[in-house]
């Protein structure tokens, strides 16, 4: 990288100094979300002792590795001002196929992998074709498409009398083994992370969603292939819940026809409570890792402490509704 | 001088258009709900029945009566996720009144509070507070229905009395209450619709928000009442969910809000609002009830259910996307006119 | 009668003695951010009459009907109605004293019926239950009291033709009882025939004693059907006068005047530099917008086009770009024929547009300066092997901000934060970077101030100079007087006129614009 400190330009500013400044406080420049998370883990770590050990940490961040790879590719989305709210048969189509085909056909692992991703990549493809060359609204689009592909799922699960048991040895792998003290789903979900961060900070694509999401006109008359764009964040939003549904596969160690179903709306959730606008254009990835992680983190906290099941519904509608008052009040504010 | 169409075979063509969009636009539904029924009667002879009828009917009821509600939503531009959860919560609030009293008619009453209390306080977060309908009666969605999950720690509330029979057994001339209901939520919401200001109001908010102010219009305060009158519609949902279940049950309706805004939107009121009407709805019921039913009389189990459903809606759309498209194509040039935005 | 002098020179007005006006705007001043948009203008209009509103964009007229309308309060000066003296600041206000305003942007809703949208929000009827049937009637009646026969009170606007809905427009308005009436440039989109029928309309009010304040650029129509007419001038009142008998060339010399300071002149250097044929566009048309528009454009020349709101150029060139339907006809680059159905066509072929919105059409506001700039470029950014070269960026970002004087504090500024003309130049930056050698501009200097303008127009010049075709596309007769090598003037959809350079002055260019032909007007 250039020194450009050192470099004189028309408007006479160090410059070196202030990008450092700027990438930092890139991810700070919401300290709602960032405070939040630190209260959240301050609190609950002070009021439990369970709550920040080890053990429990590893289960936090394996709890986490699912939403937030479906979180991460619902950013995508809505960053373009859609939404997809088909991930969750996404996740049980995925994982439906590549188990049944390394169970029943005798595939090896990685290729079956394959497959299941140009599955969920295909659904994607299907969501973004109809949404933006058919014109229909994408709530619409994605819910027929929840529908038909949960029954597609559920009818490949069939095969196997709706339970295909997960054995192969690389998911057992990652479900269970750890990288430097990080379980390998959460690692693979904080690597998916760096990826999609760099991709629309420093890409070219990246640029182009967020001009499209910030004014698409104004993207249109740039000359950029706006239909394209969306169609393609749509494919990734399909291939990311491919990917949580196999992470899912391994983590639970079966295929059932329940599985996945509802966790678009935890999707949702995770953006929101991270701080991104659903109507598009502004945003971070990184926000719905946090928002992830504070999901997570208060489920997780009701359940050690013993706090019944039936309860963590409401407190997770409750948290989406106070985080929104919240944004509402510092908007104004 | 009015210069004309270019050639009159330019203007025959583009009369063609016009004919086929609106035909399609019309009768297309229509038609896919014929075949819907030609299908299932060929394949199975136990579809055409008179009992089968009335159980289609009846088993779609809840749906029928939360599709007007949803109707209103959609015209006027907003969307409700909630009504399943809340019919559930207020038919929980019911159950918990009746398990204390013993007497129903309190108990009804205060599962209509409960329902109409909290659409308002959605409805007082999307008026006042100005926060998108789509996260609020999401959160709702979940809340509620958390709410009611809690409170009953995931049982069921037996609800045994005389008016729940009369709901469940009573026929008059092969009709049954539920049916009742369907006509009269149907028959309150073209009321409203077309007569009152809520219902004109309605159109105007979703077809042009800014006008509607300009007008002098409280978008604000319609918004909230409309959203309570949504609550009067989801406490008759919880009215014949109770009876059809003898029981508040919290895992009751799920994924009723998705087939209602199905629905809606099937039977050809845009996604976008702005216009729309209750006769489109109730094709749109039909041809989802007709769907379920006919595919559960057919013996399809959970996926092929599922399949099938997704694919002749997505089918279904396309038409309507297609007639919509010829539609266009062929509109008189005017300062006033449609702006199409997908939401 | 238009009173004139021994000379010939018409006259002011004089009052003509008898009731008082219905409005009387004394001394208003109207102050924006470095702009003094009116000047101590004094306008009156009486019962009973067609009062015309006249003077060139930027003159004032609609800045002095948004006063009047409470759009906004005057900083200094009276308005009296009927005498009285009143304080207009809310459009509500102004409705309840009497005034009602048709905007030219709509504001009916086009899904429901034409009653509907006549008494949206005052619906007859209990606070509950609306009383349709008196909806119906008293719609009809309002249209009956327009005089409007045609238009059924139960039908769709969204299906009514423009000049139908206008009338509803009109009909809402009126349904307030309104003493005085605006209209705003009602006729610009309207075909002959149909203004006929507004005027008849207008007339009959008129009888009723309504005051009628018409705004349009529309000399023949004004001198046609209005009583008086009141022209602006910069923001200053120029002179009020009866318009019985006045010619339309009179009109045009006291709208234009005499101008003191003299106004960019394009430096071609003595002749016109003719490169060769860079477009060829042979009967375009758009729709009933375009008629059958045919013209070439040279390396190195700037072309402007002009004409009255509505006369096609906008529609023309957005054909150009490929953000335009019902295009036929064809473009031709080199004896190529262009197939342009998107930007990204257009760009290709090396043309680009610049549009009069440049916030909702041109910038992404949350996005910062240097974003903006490289947006339809990135490929030129590229770092091994899919990344953004973000120093190149800012390098090649900071030359244009250099080379265009874009005043900023940093190319990472978002772009919301500059002012309208540096917006401006931070969109040119944009293609300029790309390096494109057709750039079409509408409206360039639209609410920019005076500094700004001047650069751009240098710019414009020097890139011209440099072998860019630019096309320049503005109602402002003067800004395309000063910018064009050559002007095209379009009249109803249909290229009427072509001034080659220096043949074009302030009167030929405003009657041709007119529609005027040839010989006289």
């Amino acid at each position: 990288m250039v020194d450009r400190a050192s470099q004189p330009t028309a408007l006479g500013e160090p410059e070196a100094r202030r990008r450092l400044g700027a990438s930092i406080s890139g991810l700070l420049s919401d300290y709602s979300t960032v405070a939040v998370v630190i209260a959240v883990v301050a609190f609950f770590g002070l009021s439990s002792q369970f709550f920040l050990s080890p053990d429990n940490i590893a289960n936090i961040l394996r709890q986490m590795a699912i939403v937030g790879v479906l979180a991460a590719g619902m950013t995508m989305v809505v960053l373009i001002g859609g939404i997809d709210l088909s991930v969750g048969s996404v996740v049980l189509v995925s994982g439906a196929i590549t188990g049944t085909l390394i169970l029943n056909y005798e595939f090896n692992a990685w290729p079956a992998i394959a497959v299941g991703l140009l599955v969920a990549m295909a659904v994607g493809l299907l969501n973004g074709i109809l949404i933006e060359k058919a014109q229909i609204s994408p709530v619409i689009v994605t819910l027929g498409t929840l529908i038909a592909v949960r029954g597609a799922g559920q009818a490949i699960l069939w095969i196997n009398n709706s339970w295909v048991w997960v054995t192969d040895d690389l998911f057992v792998y990652v479900a269970k083994e750890k990288v430097l003290f990080l379980p390998i789903i959460a690692a693979l979900m904080f690597v998916l992370y760096i990826i999609s961060a760099v991709v629309l900070k420093q890409t070219a694509f990246g640029r182009y969603v967020y001009a499209i999401g910030g004014n698409q006109r104004a993207a249109q008359l740039a000359g950029l292939p706006v239909t394209r764009i969306k169609i393609i964040a749509y494919v990734l939003s399909g291939l990311f819940a491919g990917i949580a549904g196999l992470l899912m596969a391994a983590r639970l160690g079966v295929v059932g026809p329940s599985v996945g179903l509802g966790m678009e709306f935890d999707a949702i959730t995770a953006v929101v409570l991270g701080g991104t606008r659903l109507s598009g254009g502004a945003g971070r990835v990184e926000r719905s890792l946090l928002g992830t992680a504070i999901l997570v983190m208060v489920i997780n906290y009701l359940t050690i402490r013993g706090i019944p099941d039936i309860w963590q519904t409401s407190v997770t509608g409750f948290l989406i509704l106070g985080a929104i008052l919240l944004e509402r009040a510092a908007r104004r504010g | 001088m009015r210069h004309h169409a270019s050639t009159d075979a330019a203007r025959g063509q583009n009369d063609l258009r016009r004919t086929i969009g609106k035909f399609l636009g019309a009768y297309g539904l229509l038609l896919m709900l014929a075949v819907l029924f030609a299908i299932f009667a060929v394949v199975n002879q136990h579809f055409l029945t008179p009992d089968n009828f009335r159980a289609l009917l009846e088993q779609n009821s809840v749906l029928a009566i939360i599709a007007v509600g949803m109707t209103f939503a959609l015209i006027s531009r907003n969307i409700d996720l909630a009504p399943g959860s809340i019919i559930v919560l207020s038919s929980v609030v019911m159950g918990l009144v009746f398990t204390a009293t013993g007497n129903i008619w309190p108990s009804i009453a205060c599962g209509i509070v409960a329902a109409i209390a909290v659409d308002l306080f959605d409805g007082v977060l999307i008026g006042k507070a100005g926060i998108d309908p789509l996260i609020v009666t999401l959160a709702a969605w979940i809340w509620v229905r958390g709410l009611a999950i809690s409170l009953t720690r995931a049982n069921s509330i037996v609800i045994r009395d005389p008016v729940i029979d009369f709901m469940n057994n009573v026929q008059f001339l092969g009709i049954s209450p539920p049916i009742v209901l369907i006509g009269v939520a149907f028959a309150f919401g073209w009321f409203v619709l077309n007569r009152t200001r809520l219902g004109r109001y309605t159109y105007a908010l979703g077809g042009d928000e800014r006008a509607a102010i300009q007008a002098g219009i409280d978008t604000a305060a319609y918004k909230i009442l409309m959203f309570g009158m949504l609550g009067v519609f989801a406490a008759l949902g919880m009215v014949v969910t109770v009876s059809r279940l003898g029981a508040a049950a919290p895992d009751a309706t799920y994924g009723l809000e998705l087939d209602a805004i199905v629905s809606v939107i099937i039977g050809g009121n845009p996604f976008t609002g702005g216009e729309g009407s209750l006769r489109r709805t109730l094709v749109g019921v039909l041809f989802i009830a007709v769907l379920n039913n006919g595919l559960s009389t057919l013996g399809m189990r959970d996926a092929y259910f599922y399949a099938y459903k997704g694919l002749t809606i997505l089918v279904a759309l396309f038409f309507d996307v297609i007639s919509r498209r010829l539609l266009k194509g062929a509109e008189p040039a005017g300062a006033v006119t449609e702006a199409a935005t997908p939401a | 009668m238009a009173v004139r002098s021994a000379e010939g020179e018409l006259q002011s007005a004089q009052p003509a003695g008898e009731a008082r006006p219905i409005l009387e705007m004394v001394g208003v001043t109207k102050r924006f951010p470095g702009v003094l948009a009116l000047d101590r203008v004094n306008f009156s209009v009486r019962r009973g009459e067609i009062h015309s509103l006249i003077g060139q964009n930027g003159a004032g007229k609609s800045t002095l009907m948004h006063v009047l309308s409470g759009i906004y309060p005057a900083n200094e000066g009276q308005i009296l109605i009927d005498g009285q003296p009143v304080t207009i600041t809310h459009p509500r206000e102004a409705l309840r004293l009497g005034i009602g305003t048709v905007y030219q942007e709509l504001s009916l809703l086009p899904r429901l019926s034409v009653a509907d949208n006549v008494f949206l929000g005052r619906e007859p009827g209990n606070g509950f239950v609306i009383n349709e049937a008196a909806v119906l009637s008293q719609a009809a009646e309002v249209l009956a009291q327009l005089g409007v026969r045609n238009i059924d009170v139960k039908a769709r606007v969204a299906d009514l033709p423009l000049a139908q809905q206008q009338l509803v427009e009109i009909a809402k308005v009126l349904s307030h009882q309104p003493r005085i009436l605006v209209l705003d440039e009602p006729t610009a989109s309207l075909a002959e025939e149909e203004t006929v029928h507004l005027f008849d309309i207008l007339k009959g009010l008129k009888a009723h004693g309504i005051a009628i304040i018409f705004i349009s650029h529309r000399f023949k129509e004004i001198i046609q059907h209005c009583d008086r007419g009141t022209i602006l001038r910069n923001g200053k009142l120029v002179k009020t006068i009866e318009l019985s008998g006045v010619t339309e060339n009179e009109l045009a010399e006291i709208m234009i005047g005499q101008q003191v300071e003299s106004f960019f002149r394009h430096d071609g250097q003595g002749e016109p530099k003719a490169g060769d044929q860079i477009l060829e566009v042979s009967h375009l048309s758009v729709g009933q917008r375009v008629k059958d528009v045919s013209f070439v454009l040279r390396r190195g020349e700037i072309v402007g086009i002009t004409g009255l709101l509505g006369a096609g150029q906008n529609e023309l060139v957005r054909a150009l770009f490929g953000i335009q339907e019902n295009v036929t006809g064809t473009i031709r680059r080199n004896g190529q024929v262009l197939a342009i159905r998107s930007p990204g066509d257009a760009i290709q072929h090396g043309i680009c547009l610049l549009t009069e919105n440049r916030k909702f059409e041109g910038l992404v506001l949350d996005m910062s300066v240097k974003e903006n700039v490289t947006l339809p470029s990135l490929s030129m950014f590229r770092r091994a092997p899919v990344f953004i070269d973000n120093a190149g960026e800012e390098r090649a970002t900071d030359g244009f901000v250099r080379r265009l004087n874009i005043i900023v504090r940093s190319v990472r500024s978002k772009v919301r934060t500059l002012s309208g003309g540096n917006q401006q130049k931070t969109i040119l930056a944009r293609w300029l970077l790309r390096n494109l050698d057709i750039l079409i501009f509408i409206e360039p200097t639209r609410g920019i101030d005076v500094g700004a303008k001047a650069d751009i127009y240098q710019y414009l010049d020097r890139l011209a100079q440099e072998g860019k075709s630019i096309v320049v596309v503005s109602p402002e007769l003067l800004e395309i007087l000063g910018v064009s090598d050559r002007i095209l003037v379009m009249y109803h959809g249909r290229l009427t006129r072509v001034f080659e350079k220096g043949a074009a002055d302030e009167e030929a260019l405003l009657s041709a614009v007119q529609g005027g032909s040839q010989h006289g007007g």
